[in-house]
């Protein structure tokens, strides 16, 4: 088992638990709110190495984390473009509801 | 030299302001860093360049700015009709959500005279007449076929050995063409067939009404013979022979084939392909076992990991390259597929490849029992025991019932990329599909993790592998974009 600790302010718990859920082949993670901030154990699951597999997820989580960082930033411009995208062309389409 | 100045002469050189548009990214093996938008457009950036995109210290001089700009990964001042663009590229990329049942398939016998240990639908003995459709349930399905909206689909006779019973395949082209001609709909034909049955009058009746041969040529005669053995062990042969009269019949066109990946075909690639070069064929599928039928009861599908499969199709993809680069054109089809949705804004009509999954909506099979599946791994799966995505009866549902079940629509909703675990944040997505009957077959569960996925393995392995390649070489990144169909 190895063990590591993200601080609150570095990464949030969805992208900790999203790294987790990808990993999941490679290992199970133990996943704590402590006052340190969010602390995992990582009991591997096949063959890596302890320093290995820390390496790996600290890495995956800061990807998530700027993931998540990026989705919240375009969430407005993804909402619309989507709401555009689904709606009517014309005043007659819209009229008899189509897309 | 100055009549033009440099180009960063043009862009002030403070930090210019921009903001993110959607888009997800992926770390290559290489260390570079695949980025891709909203509609699937992307580039491959050097992980500095990354990073100075990421935190917003991207400069306009650089080219990698220009490149983001132009392929809607950023917005600044100067990019005025960008996100109206963007719409509109969506709303195209999005168009084939309104599009149903471009292929139906009829299972019109499960019988076969070929005995293959890997069979996915698990053929019956041919000695059972209880195994054919009967024209009553073809009608049937005609008759629900053509209530849909779908102005236009094509209809595929599968098996079993579909010749089998080509009774009442003609039947069944008699009748959808009448009821096209009634309802101002096209319809297209394909019989799926191993060929051992070809006679002159199945071909007089392909040749009159434009129906197409697809047939399994899994490599050289000692490797398909192993694989699809029958009676006489001559199952080469008497598909080799086919497939040369029905190009003298119908034309160069009028035949494909498909290969199955078994244990045995894993070090042999080079010569499968050269099998397919020798039959004047210039296209080939390499296809991996799939977990449904005899494949699992036989335990050919555990024969080989997804690693083990990715190395057969690497060797295969880089040797067809070689052919092409040496001015022979032959096309590898896995690929062809996934770069028409990375390098178009078209979806592809390869239903294990699309989002939402195309099950149900673009692929509806009517199995020889009259009972309706989702899809032909739908059918499979039934024939196994397990009907999870039997959809209905032609006799005893109609078409709103059949679409809107519960089956299906829990399978479909569930299976959206956007919204599935690993998927929603893959960088591959659009040009990736759901395949929930996969993982329900694998894991129990239409959605699967992902991370325990071999369907996930191999994808990102084949999108690694092509990225890598147009990234690399030039000349293959021609030749791959050669590849997608107008």
């Amino acid at each position: 088992m190895v063990e590591v600790t993200f601080a609150q302010e570095v990464a949030r718990l969805s992208a900790v638990k999203k790294a987790a859920y990808r990993l999941a082949a490679l290992c199970d993670v133990d996943i704590r709110s402590t006052p340190a901030g969010t602390r995992c154990e990582l009991h591997a699951t096949a063959d890596t190495s302890g320093p290995e597999l820390v390496a790996l997820f600290r890495a995956t989580v800061l990807d998530y984390e700027l993931r998540e960082d990026i989705a919240a930033k375009t969430s407005a411009f993804r909402d619309g473009l989507l709401a555009v995208a689904f709606a009517p062309l014309t005043r007659r389409d819209a009229e008899d509801g189509k897309v | 030299m100055a009549r033009f100045k440099p180009l960063e002469e043009f862009f002030a050189q403070e930090l210019h302001e921009y903001e993110f548009l959607p888009f997800k990214f992926h770390r290559l093996k290489t260390g570079r860093v695949f980025v891709s938008n909203i509609v699937g457009e992307w580039l491959v950036l050097d992980t500095q360049t990354f990073e100075l995109f990421t935190s917003s210290s991207l400069t306009p001089a650089s080219a990698a700015y220009a490149d983001l700009r132009a392929r809607h990964f950023l917005l600044d001042r100067d990019s005025g009709v960008a996100v109206d663009l963007l719409t509109v590229k969506l709303r195209q990329r999005l168009q084939h959500l309104r599009s149903v049942f471009g292929l139906a398939i009829f299972v019109v016998t499960l019988r076969c005279e070929h005995a293959c240990p890997y069979c996915q639908v698990s053929r019956q003995s041919d000695d059972h007449a209880a195994f054919d459709m009967s024209p009553a349930y073809a009608d049937a399905a005609l008759k629900l076929l053509f209530a849909s909206p779908a102005r236009e689909f094509k209809i595929e006779f599968q098996g079993g050995e579909p010749l089998l019973n080509f009774g009442l395949i003609q039947h069944i082209v008699l009748e959808a063409k009448r009821l096209a001609e009634v309802s101002g709909k096209s319809v297209s034909f394909v019989i799926t067939s191993n060929l051992a049955l070809l006679t002159d009058d199945v071909l007089a009746f392909c040749a009159e009404h434009d129906i197409l041969l697809s047939t399994s040529l899994d490599g050289p005669a000692e490797l398909h013979n192993k694989n699809r053995p029958r009676r006489g062990n001559n199952s080469h042969q008497l598909a080799t022979d086919g497939i040369r009269r029905v190009q003298n019949r119908l034309g160069a066109d009028g035949v494909a084939a498909l290969m199955t990946t078994t244990k045995a075909s894993l070090d042999r690639v080079v010569d499968i392909i050269d099998e397919y070069r020798s039959q004047d064929l210039h296209e080939i599928f390499l296809r991996p076992l799939s977990p449904y039928g005899f494949a699992v009861k036989t335990k050919w599908f555990k024969a080989y990991d997804q690693l083990e499969w990715l190395r057969f199709y690497r060797e295969g993809l880089r040797y067809i390259i070689d052919l092409n680069r040496r001015g022979e054109r032959f096309i590898e089809l896995y690929a062809s597929t996934i770069l028409g949705k990375m390098l178009t804004s078209r979806p592809g009509n390869y239903v294990d490849m699309m989002n939402p999954a195309g099950i149900g909506s673009r692929v509806i099979v009517f199995n020889y029992d009259g009972d309706i599946y989702a899809s032909d791994e739908a059918r499979m799966l039934a024939e196994m025991g397990d009907k999870t995505f039997r959809l209905g009866n032609v006799g005893a549902d109609s078409l709103a019932e059949v679409v809107l079940s519960d089956s299906l629509l829990d399978a479909v909703e569930g299976t959206v990329l956007e919204s599935a675990p690993m998927c929603s944040d893959c960088a591959f997505q659009h040009y990736c599909g759901a395949d929930p009957v996969y993982h329900h077959a694998t894991q129990g569960d239409p959605i699967g993790h992902k991370a325990f996925s071999g369907f996930c393995d191999r994808q990102m392995g084949i999108f690694e592998e092509l990225i890598e390649l147009m990234e690399a070489d030039p000349e293959a990144a021609r030749i791959l974009s050669s590849w997608v169909r107008q």
